[in-house]
């Protein structure tokens, strides 16, 4: 078979391609822009303070102003935890000594239940998620775009043969 | 012509060379600790105390070389030893650096943990790990400097007693300074790579 006659076939696989790749994107980034979340972000460092007297007020049973019950993170997060209490605490692997700061870097997606010496509960809920960002976005591209290109050319050929002169 | 190619063959080697030590550099720069990072380091308390071989450990003459402690006892029936396993895994990983890290073992319970068995405990893991004991009064200082606190919970009728005692490791590194903590579940590989970036730093 000369290159000649697969001319008409490159042309056309190449005119799906691209329609594919311009219209899977558009899909792609209206379907972003509607389901957006806060999580939807560059991975940054997030500050969690426990503020003086956390440890009598959880030895009362009390809840902790500004501690919440569980955190969101994005993966990659970098959580610092300040300890402004007279005692050290402790959030999962974390420990903080009085009046110091410590950090972990969240760098596995999961939903945690880390034990918390800070919360009346003892214990705090970490969700952390992996984000949409241009790069797994791109990704679907990569996986979608050759898969629609090749079923929509193969339709194509069956639905209107190309004529051979 | 050929030494055009040799030329260009060699200026393109040379600069894969300058990528791949830029790109390891940077890699370095952007080095995330994995275990839980005090911030900033703080001055580690310096402590003397007696080492399993009848010696004296001194942490002050450790500069230059990564210090591992962990606070537990002899008769500890489930942290202690997997923790210390945990240690002699991170140990073996270390390879040549191994000379630059000191694995210290300091206990909670020194009315039992004698030096004679903290020698036989700590060398059941590993001939390189420290074994510390001391009095009370020479012990008291150091748990207190690490936060260390512990409870005797009896159990049974003979006298045996279990001891709660915090589960961690504490990182100091070649400065002095107490950089990291981890959970006694911490896994080797973890330890192993930001115990090694420390001594790189």
């Amino acid at each position: 078979m000369k290159f000649e006659s697969l001319r008409p076939y490159a042309t056309r696989f190449l005119i799906i391609l691209i329609t594919a790749t311009f219209f899977i994107a558009a899909v792609n980034e209206i379907v972003f822009l509607i389901q957006k979340e806060d999580t939807d972000r560059i991975p940054m460092e997030i500050e969690l303070v426990i503020p003086e007297g956390t440890a009598e007020l959880v030895a009362l049973g009390e809840q902790v102003t500004g501690i919440p019950d569980e955190m969101v993170f994005v993966l990659g997060d970098v959580l610092v935890v300040r300890n402004q209490d007279v005692v050290s605490h402790e959030l999962g692997p974390v420990f903080v000594p009085p009046e110091s700061s410590a950090s972990m870097r969240l760098d596995t997606a999961d939903r945690y239940a880390l034990s918390c010496s800070f919360n009346p509960s003892r214990y705090l809920g970490l969700n952390v998620k992996q984000p949409t960002n241009i790069w797994t976005r791109l990704t679907a591209l990569l996986f979608a775009v050759p898969t629609t290109t090749i079923i929509v050319f193969i339709y194509s050929l069956a639905a209107k043969p190309i004529q051979q002169h | 012509m050929n030494g055009k190619k040799v030329f260009y063959g060699s200026l393109i080697t040379a600069a894969l060379v300058l990528i791949v030590f830029v790109g390891s550099q940077f890699a370095e720069l952007n080095y995330q600790f994995q275990g839980s990072v005090f911030d900033p380091a703080q001055d580690a308390y310096k402590f003397e105390l007696s080492d399993h071989a009848g010696g004296t450990f001194k942490l002050a003459e450790q500069n230059g070389k990564v210090v591992l402690i962990f606070f537990g006892y002899a008769n500890c029936p489930d942290v202690c030893p997997t923790t210390l396993a945990e240690l002699k895994r991170v140990q073996a990983a270390l390879g040549d650096f191994a000379n630059r890290v000191e694995i210290v073992f300091i206990t909670v319970d020194p009315n039992r943990d004698t030096p004679e068995e903290i020698n036989r405990y700590v060398n059941f893991f590993s001939s390189e790990f420290i074994g510390l004991s001391g009095t009370i009064e020479q012990l008291e200082p150091v748990w207190e400097a690490y936060y260390v606190t512990w409870d005797e919970a009896e159990i049974g009728t003979n006298g045996d007693y279990l001891v709660e005692h915090p589960s961690r490791i504490y990182v100091i590194d070649p400065q002095g300074k107490l950089r990291l903590t981890y959970q006694a579940s911490a896994q080797a590989d973890t330890i192993t790579q930001d115990v090694i970036h420390l001594l790189r730093e």
